[in-house]
């Protein structure tokens, strides 16, 4: 159950898209989030689709696997659909009592939606095809200037990096936690809330134990290998621009001017 | 009896799958010491897993005394995990309560036991896996590794399963820890008469104390039968990157020689028993 969760999870694979730089594919999913804001009428949507594709399409990742990271979110589509189709002023579509539901609501509404679901497939693919150690380093790149003024950028991306590695370590943990509790009859799906908050007790007892055992271990670890933040430090992993991130700015430049292209010529 | 048929399993992620176990065909007798054995990786957890329904089967089969264990309209969920106890690799990760007592008392609870047969099982459990009346009151966390591995056993046992299934019971512990262990699992079988699956990559181990042994290589069942007939393949064996015991490549030297030693010889203190008695060189 726990690995339904699709949205900033990692999907291995060895792709172009995979091997670009951390930083251009940051660089370029901020690029096209700003993109989709400005985006004015329909047409304008459709550079950014067709590259969205595009993407997908040669980073291997199958098509429901990223949309699968639209269920994450469907409720809250739904409801800031229902506010924009009612509380939307314009021509009456329908009226359930006082509430009136309007064409320009609706509209707006599906504008919205194309809107948010863009949004998380394209951050969703940042997360799919980049590791989150290579995220980790991309972010500690980009953000460098910031030391000048004395910002803990380093240890802030030393931070990340640990919650990020024992993202899947506690994942597998809580699984096999749970395994063994139902192996001794424990019961995590029926009964009130009160109840199923009472057998969570049984997990994360363990999971805090070994937490906090993990948390010691890799301290002392640091520790015995001198780690001092972020003095002299040299990386294992150099970030090296290629011809492959060359070629994807200038796509992503494209994209942008199609976008504003078609937005002048609709508008 | 359980009854494995054609058991396969995938595990899946991502665009990566790894057959995990494939076609698997085995029978546990009531009552039998069943060891399985093989390699890191070679599917023995992933295989132990079904036998109380924690994984679901790719395809195949698994029969509890004749009926299929993943058919809810034959059995609930519940009634196989009671019935099929299974005890984790380290499962002295699973320990949670306050006390010894009431964490062996978590599994009679949750299958709504009175408070005495609550304590007539903690009691009864205790006993059998070797913790003292006085460690129940104390904290689980205070206790040793072996302790604690006996504390967790005992919560399992609390369920009166009809079938134990340990995975690397004695992972970890000394030596001695681990003959006393694996002594206990012994005594669990001959003082409740169930059926238990004893689950280890040591050799050594798994021929002192099973019936018969099942030898897993890649996610496939290769071998299965009595510690003789088992041993005397240790060709196919070490192919498998297995050894056999030591103590039987000692026997082995010995018959070589043309002394004719019994072949249901495999604990070292019954070997060197028989040698002493037996061969003529090693007298006085
Ligand atoms: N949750 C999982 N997801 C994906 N693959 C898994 C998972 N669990 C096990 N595997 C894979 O399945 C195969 C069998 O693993 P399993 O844990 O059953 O082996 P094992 O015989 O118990 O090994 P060990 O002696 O190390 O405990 C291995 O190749 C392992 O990588
Ligand atoms: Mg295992």
């Amino acid at each position: 159950m726990l690995k339904d969760i699709t949205l900033g999870q990692y999907f291995p694979g060895d792709s172009v898209v995979h091997k670009a730089d951390p930083r251009m594919k940051i660089l370029i999913t901020l690029v096209f989030l700003i993109g989709l804001f400005t985006v004015k009428s329909w047409l304008g949507f459709l550079p950014v689709l067709v590259f969205t594709v595009f993407v997908i399409r040669i980073s291997q990742v199958p098509f429901w696997y990223v949309l699968k990271g639209l269920k994450a979110i469907a409720v809250l589509i739904a409801i800031t659909g229902c506010f924009n189709i009612f509380l939307t002023e314009g021509t009456v579509w329908f009226q359930i009592g006082w509430l009136k539901a309007t064409y320009e609501g609706l509209n707006l509404a599906g504008f919205m939606l194309v809107r948010i679901c863009m949004l998380i497939v394209i951050t969703s693919m940042l997360t799919l095809t980049t590791t989150p150690i290579m995220l980790t380093d991309g972010i500690e790149s980009l953000l460098n200037p910031l030391k000048k003024i004395k910002v803990p950028v380093h240890e802030f991306a030393m931070m990340m990096t640990i919650a990020l590695r024992f993202i899947p370590t506690i994942m597998e943990e809580t699984d096999k936690i749970m395994k063994a509790q139902s192996a001794r009859g424990a019961d995590f799906e029926s009964g009130n809330l009160l109840q199923r908050a009472k057998a969570m007790i049984p997990i994360l007892v363990p999971l805090f134990i070994s937490a906090f055992r993990r948390a010691d271990e890799l301290a002392v670890a640091m520790e015995c290998r001198c780690y001092h933040g972020d003095q002299n430090r040299t990386k294992l992993r150099q970030l090296h621009f290629s011809g492959i991130d060359a070629l994807a700015a200038v796509f992503t430049l494209l994209v942008l001017v199609f976008q504003f292209v078609i937005e002048g010529m609709t508008l | 009896m359980i009854e494995i048929r054609h058991l396969t399993h995938t595990y899946t992620s991502g665009i990566h799958k790894t057959d995990a176990i494939r076609d698997v065909n085995l029978t546990i007798a009531d009552g039998e010491l069943m060891g399985i054995i093989g390699h890191t990786g070679s599917g023995k957890s992933t295989l132990i897993q079904h036998l109380n329904a924690l994984l679901k089967p790719t395809s195949g089969q698994v029969l509890l005394d004749g009926v299929d264990i993943f058919d809810s309209k034959a059995i609930a969920l519940k009634e196989v995990r009671k019935n099929v106890g299974l005890v984790f690799q380290y499962p002295e990760y699973q320990l949670f309560e306050e006390t010894v007592y009431k964490d062996i008392a978590f599994a009679p609870k949750n299958y709504g036991c009175s408070e005495e047969e609550i304590k007539e099982r903690v009691l009864a459990a205790a006993k059998t896996v070797g913790l003292k009346e006085n460690l129940l009151d104390k904290s689980p966390f205070a206790l040793s590794g072996g302790q604690k591995r006996r504390v967790a056993i005992a919560g399992v046992l609390a369920m009166n399963p009809k079938v134990l299934v340990l995975d690397e019971p004695a992972a970890g512990l000394d030596p001695f820890g681990r003959e006393k262990i694996l002594y206990e699992v012994e005594k669990i079988r001959a003082q409740r008469g169930i059926s238990v699956v004893l689950v280890s990559h040591s050799m050594e181990d798994v021929a002192a104390h099973a019936d018969r042994i099942a030898v897993m290589h890649d996610g496939e069942m290769k071998m299965c039968g009595t510690p003789a007939e088992i041993f005397a393949q240790d060709q196919v064996l070490e192919e498998m990157r297995l050894d056999v015991p030591q103590i039987t490549k000692i026997l082995n030297a010995l018959r070589k020689m043309g002394i004719a030693v019994p072949e249901d010889i495999f604990k070292v203190q019954e070997a060197a028993d028989w040698i002493l008695q037996n061969v003529p060189f090693t007298k006085g």
